[in-house]
């Protein structure tokens, strides 16, 4: 008990890793999380391998701290958001991350390949702003606080 | 047979019998009286005695004179009846015969005729005998050989060797008939007393014969011309007839083969064997068929053949002769090799038209995809900015301005709510069809449940029934079906009591669903916009929509090769007739 209180009191101190390349959504998932009142420290990575770099760390460097929760766009340069979530679960130290599909794409197939690389949760991103903070504020309240996370 | 002289009624001619009486008359009157007068001196015995002589001379040429008489009449007695005999002998084969007998004597006339004119020809014998104009009865193209015989009657009575004719003469009935005419001299005792016209009638052997040698004609015509080779091998296996189609297709000619050519002098080496084997089975069953050679024309080239025969044997089981018809496959094979090639190639093609479609079909998805994803993110930033806009500057903007700004964020919405109807009906397009059972009451049912719920205000009735089982996809008759009451339900929304009814009908012969509501309706002169995309009959103040509802709904029905009308009343309803063809799960 003592242990899980203590690692969920960490959740919340840690950061979500942003994978997204596009500044307008980027700047509209800062206000949305602003407006949910999380208050963890949000790190952009502008593409897959970015984003990677910063979950693996560099070489004989220590291994970085890990986020709370990765916000995975799909349509990214260099390596997109599918490899990227391929990477994380074959990746022995980061595989339980957390990872959450936050993506336009409405597409039966990157849903179902999502889920089958092992994505925690699949979140279309709304058109309409004021359901996009819903979801962002609902997808921090059940992730950050709800959820036991393994790492 | 007829023997004048029997009837002759002696062989001594009378001149005769009286020369030699009259000699032995002299000869007795000359040396019995000299004898006497030597006898007799008496003068008045003399007298008496020469008396006695004269008597008894009359007495003996008396006697003599009987005798004779008496043997003539029975011999003439018997002539008689003998003659009678043969008379009615002659009469009868005359009267009973088969053939017409005329009689025809110096004037042209027919002096006689039998009874059997009646039979033959059908006219009566007097009838006939004063006709007078014969050739009126000659059929037209046998005039001139009637006329070979009337040129022999005119010449007159001589010793002419006999006519004969074959012509057609109409029957008393009104058939032309064959008739054999002969025209021959009659023999009297002595010579020729008139002429004999005999006319038989040969109408049947004649016309047996004609059809004999007209269905001859047509066997050979048909041996000849048929498109089929026939030929006919000796007992040794040597072509003895052949037909002009085989010769033909040996190109060679009939010299070259009958009598001298066998039919493995014709073939390829390759198939002799194959022919020593049919031979033996052709000989062992009496006939073989379907056999295929190869044969080497005269020119060198070769055709592909389909031989059948069968054998003809003597009583010892010896063949006489076999009948064989060949077919020319060549053409055949070669249209059937051309069919196959043909059907290689276009199988590449449709290969390579599928790749294309394939490659057509991947471009469509990944521009779905993108527009999926790419078109949403600025419509996004379009209403998010504008949304931070009018939450953090709402101070320095008027009212108009924050109007505006309301409405940038409404357009963009509804932008993306086309961006999506466009995508899912674009997805309907593509997705495979999996066909099940499906209950569209059940699923009316539910949909309409659902919409009550989220309206729980509205006065709407709900009439779902009827056999509404069809077999279909069920994805996608749902979705056709959420399409169908989702616009029922919109169009009735001005109606204090709304009325939706779901139920089946059999129209024109068949199973027809129909969704009626009793909502606005739409002028059916604008029915054809009804299931164009985004085509829309009412504004969107009035009813809020993209307009591509009726047009997924038509795409779904249409994936299910049926079909869909509709047929409304302005201000009084609507009605979708739907038809889905009857598939077996």
């Amino acid at each position: 008990m003592e242990y899980s209180k203590s690692r969920k009191a960490d959740t919340l101190k840690r950061h979500i890793l942003l994978v997204e390349d596009n500044p307008d959504d980027v700047a509209l998932t800062l206000m949305a999380l602003e407006k949910s009142n999380i208050l963890n420290e949000v790190r952009v990575a502008r593409d897959g391998e970015e984003a990677l770099q910063i979950l693996l760390g560099r070489e004989g460097e220590e291994p970085p701290e890990l986020p709370a929760v990765v916000l995975l766009d799909l349509n990214i340069p260099k390596v997109n958001g599918l490899e990227v979530l391929r990477e994380i679960r074959s990746t022995e130290r980061i595989r339980r991350l957390l990872v959450v599909i936050l993506t336009s794409s409405g597409e039966e197939q990157d849903i179902l390949r999502g889920y089958d690389l092992g994505a925690n949760s699949y979140i279309r991103k709304p058109v309409d702003f004021e359901k996009f903070v819903d979801a962002v504020k609902q997808l921090g309240l059940y992730w950050l606080v709800l959820n036991e996370p393994a790492v | 047979m007829w023997e004048p002289n029997k009837y002759r009624l002696t062989q001594l001619n009378p001149w005769n019998i009286v020369l030699i009486y009259l000699v032995l008359g002299f000869l007795w009157i000359l040396f019995s009286d000299r004898l006497l007068e030597q006898l007799i001196d008496d003068p008045a015995t003399l007298t008496q005695f020469q008396t006695y002589k004269g008597w008894f001379y009359v007495l003996v040429t008396s006697l003599l004179l009987l005798l004779l008489l008496m043997r003539y009449s029975a011999r003439i007695t018997h002539m008689r009846s003998d003659f009678l005999d043969r008379l009615d002998l002659y009469r009868s084969l005359l009267e009973q015969g088969n053939q017409v007998v005329l009689q025809v004597d110096d004037s042209q006339d027919f002096s006689y005729s039998n009874a059997a004119v009646k039979d033959i020809l059908g006219y009566d014998e007097d009838e006939f005998r004063c006709m007078g104009d014969y050739e009126s009865i000659v059929h037209q193209d046998d005039r001139d050989r009637f006329k070979d015989i009337r040129t022999v009657c005119d010449a007159g009575i001589r010793n002419n060797e006999p006519v004969k004719q074959q012509v057609r003469l109409r029957h008393k009935n009104g058939a032309w008939r064959w008739y054999q005419m002969i025209l021959t001299d009659k023999r009297g005792f002595e010579h020729i007393d008139s002429r004999l016209l005999l006319i038989r009638d040969i109408h049947e052997e004649t016309s047996m014969y004609e059809r004999l040698r007209e269905s001859q004609i047509r066997f050979e015509h048909l041996f000849q011309e048929a498109p089929v080779g026939y030929h006919s091998f000796g007992g040794d296996f040597t072509i003895i007839d052949i037909n002009k189609s085989e010769l033909n297709l040996l190109g060679c000619s009939r010299e070259a083969v009958v009598g001298k050519k066998t039919w493995a002098d014709l073939i390829v080496p390759d198939d002799l064997p194959t022919f020593e084997q049919h031979k033996k089975d052709l000989l062992e069953k009496g006939y073989v068929e379907n056999l295929q050679y190869t044969i080497v024309r005269e020119d060198g080239t070769r055709r592909s053949v389909i031989l059948n025969a069968r054998a003809f044997f003597d009583d010892q089981d010896r063949l006489l002769y076999t009948l064989g018809n060949v077919v020319d496959m060549t053409e055949q094979i070669r249209a059937q090799e051309e069919i196959r090639e043909l059907n290689i190639s276009l199988e590449k093609k449709v290969i390579e038209r599928t790749r294309d479609l394939e490659m057509a079909n991947r471009e469509l998805e990944s521009f779905a995809y993108s527009v999926s994803h790419d078109l949403r993110a600025p419509l996004r930033g379009i209403d998010g900015f504008s949304q931070a806009l009018a939450d953090k500057y709402a101070e320095k903007l008027d009212q108009r301005g924050l109007q505006y700004l309301d409405r940038v964020c409404k357009a963009s919405q509804r932008m993306g709510m086309l961006i999506d109807d466009l995508l899912s009906l674009s997805r309907i397009t593509r997705s495979e069809l999996e066909y099940e059972q499906v209950d569209l009451g059940a699923v009316s049912r539910e949909i309409l449940e659902t919409l009550k719920d989220r309206e729980p205000d509205r006065q709407v009735d709900f009439d779902v029934s009827g056999d509404l089982v069809v077999t279909g996809d069920a994805r996608l008759l749902r979705i056709l079906m959420q399409n169908l009451l989702d616009n029922a339900w919109k169009y009735t929304s001005t109606r204090d009591r709304a009325r939706i009814v779901v139920d089946s009908a059999e129209i024109d012969g068949r199973k027809t669903m129909f969704v009626r509501d009793n909502g606005v309706g739409f002028n059916m002169k604008y029915h054809d916009k009804l299931f164009v995309p985004f085509q829309r009959l009412h504004t969107q103040d009035d009813f809020p929509g993209t307009g591509i509802g009726l047009a997924t709904v038509q795409r779904i029905i249409g994936r299910h090769g049926g079909t869909i009308r509709a047929d409304s009343k302005e201000n009084e309803g609507s009605v979708f007739y739907l038809f889905l063809p009857d598939k077996s799960v």
